[in-house]
């Protein structure tokens, strides 16, 4: 068992542009290094809008045109960002809806957006498109309607409400983190006593990302978290000499590789979502969490199999044989004690 | 000194002015343009580089583009089209084999060269064949099942 607190710092920013053929736009600038923030974006608006994702063009990452983000670290892409377009896509609904009300003489508590679609208490009521009409100099002014040719723009600014310091005197505080997730590890490993190589041979990790918005990249987030904690486990380790790093080459800064994940029968990912209040629609973060329990559970194994305790990461050959014969030696010193 | 060499790439020849020391995916990349052969480590330990040449897989950063002279080059963009993917585009696409992306060309070429030579390839198959393609994202787990996805819908073809 183990996990990551998590505090988002600083605020996120999204915007929303919906044009008159319904193409929903989310513009934000929060950076997609292949964890898939851009879909859950993606799934984000569409949910809003309720339309199909293909509906949806995200627009990200390019700061002249796209407003503020802190960064895409920490977890809290989902969150932060996520949120802060969610209030943008509102933010927009309730502009299409307020000028539908005017146009439809209906009260705009009874309307609602749907795939295009405005709905007076759920039966069809007008075409989005219809709002929007002819803006110029030569046609009649005044009326409620978009302006054909601009789009209508939602904005949304997200900042977590912020963390309360503990009490000196009690040590107690009613929010100390934004949240908590949890992650559970259990794995399986054979430990080669004569050359101290671990390999991993079975693996099974649990986590909490609230709500999964997206199942499949949850996975792979899991997958993936599980295969780095590996090569942080067994393999990493920087090796500096006269300030350089000496091993900065995947030769010798080994990282895992297929034969170093378990076969894929033999790696299993489970959800234990605890939904978070505030996320959107629940969900947290699942990123960095899912290294927490790894190199731990493997360390427990080691233990179990061989009756050494390793506490010092990467738990590699040289390390394992060292603590082995250590192990060896005093146990057959008579008198002594071993020590774990 | 600068010398003319034919490389046939994506069955097309393509007569290029290099240094004999560049390599041949210095070469693919900077004089024709093909971009989908990554750069990753230049030493041959990552796999982001991975051609096939004469129906292998190798490693473009550790042949010298004078090597290649005469031979079949077939890179990522020589595989399939946006409109019809090569089993292996469909299915690293539908199991989200893909997270960076990275790794994906030349994961997709280890993998094509692994089903062309061995159709029935198994799951310690592909780890094994795979092995010098490393991927810092997914845990390889999804391109396992890529792999044997592509492998079973080109079985029934």
């Amino acid at each position: 068992m183990g996990g990551k607190q998590n505090t988002p710092r600083g605020r996120s920013e999204a915007e929303v542009l919906v044009y008159e053929d319904g193409t929903i736009e989310a513009l934000y600038s929060a950076d997609e290094q292949g964890m898939g923030s851009e879909t859950v974006m993606a799934q984000i608006a569409a949910e809003e809008f309720r339309v199909p994702i293909c509906r949806v063009r995200v627009k990200r990452g390019d700061t002249a045109v796209t407003p503020y983000d802190t960064f895409s670290a920490s977890s809290f892409t989902t969150y932060n960002t996520g949120n802060a377009l969610r209030l943008a896509c509102q933010d927009a609904i309730r502009q299409i809806l307020q000028t539908a009300s005017q146009k439809m003489e209906a009260s705009v508590d009874n309307l609602t957006l749907e795939d295009g679609k405005i709905l007076v208490q759920g039966s069809p009521g007008m075409d989005l498109n219809q709002l929007f009409e002819p803006f110029s100099m030569f046609t009649p002014q005044g009326g409620p309607a978009l302006k054909k040719g601009t789009p209508v723009r939602g904005k949304g600014v997200f900042a977590p409400s912020p963390a309360v310091p503990w009490d000196p005197a009690t040590g107690l505080t009613p929010r100390m983190w934004n949240w908590y997730q949890y992650n559970a590890c259990g794995v399986e490993i054979a430990v080669n006593t004569e050359t101290g190589e671990i390999k991993i041979l079975r693996g099974v990790l649990a986590a909490d990302m609230g709500f999964p918005i997206n199942p499949k990249m949850c996975e792979g987030q899991m997958e993936g978290g599980f295969g780095m904690a590996i090569g942080a486990s067994v393999l990493e380790e920087y090796i500096f000499r006269d300030g350089l790093m000496i091993n900065s080459s995947f030769g010798n800064y080994r990282i895992p590789t297929f034969r170093e994940m378990p076969p894929r029968a033999q790696f299993k990912s489970f959800f234990a979502p605890d939904p978070l209040p505030d996320g959107p629609w629940g969900s947290k973060g699942i990123g960095e969490a899912t290294m927490v329990t790894v190199a731990p559970a493997i360390a427990n194994a080691v233990y179990n199999a061989v009756g050494v305790r390793l506490r010092d990461l990467p738990m590699n050959p040289e390390r394992v044989l060292k603590r082995l014969q250590k192990a060896k030696v005093a146990a057959s010193a008579p008198g002594q004690t071993q020590r774990r | 000194m600068k010398q003319k060499i034919e490389l046939k790439v994506n069955g097309k020849i393509h007569e290029v002015s290099v240094e004999p020391w560049k390599t041949l995916l210095e070469v693919l990349r900077e004089d024709l343009g093909l971009t989908g052969a990554k750069m990753g480590c230049d030493d041959g330990n990552c796999g982001a580089c991975t051609v096939i040449v004469d129906g292998q897989a190798i490693k473009s950063c550790l042949m010298l583009a004078p090597q290649a002279r005469g031979k079949q080059i077939l890179t990522i963009e020589g595989l399939g089209s946006p409109e019809n993917l090569h089993p292996l585009q469909q299915t690293f696409i539908d199991h989200f084999a893909v997270q960076c992306g990275y790794c994906t060309p030349g994961m997709i070429m280890a993998a094509k060269a692994l089903l062309d030579e061995k159709p029935e390839a198994t799951e310690e198959d592909i780890r094994e064949n795979l092995h010098g393609n490393i991927c810092r994202c997914t845990g390889y787990v999804k391109i396992v099942e890529a792999v044997e996805a592509a492998r079973d819908r080109m079985k029934k073809r």
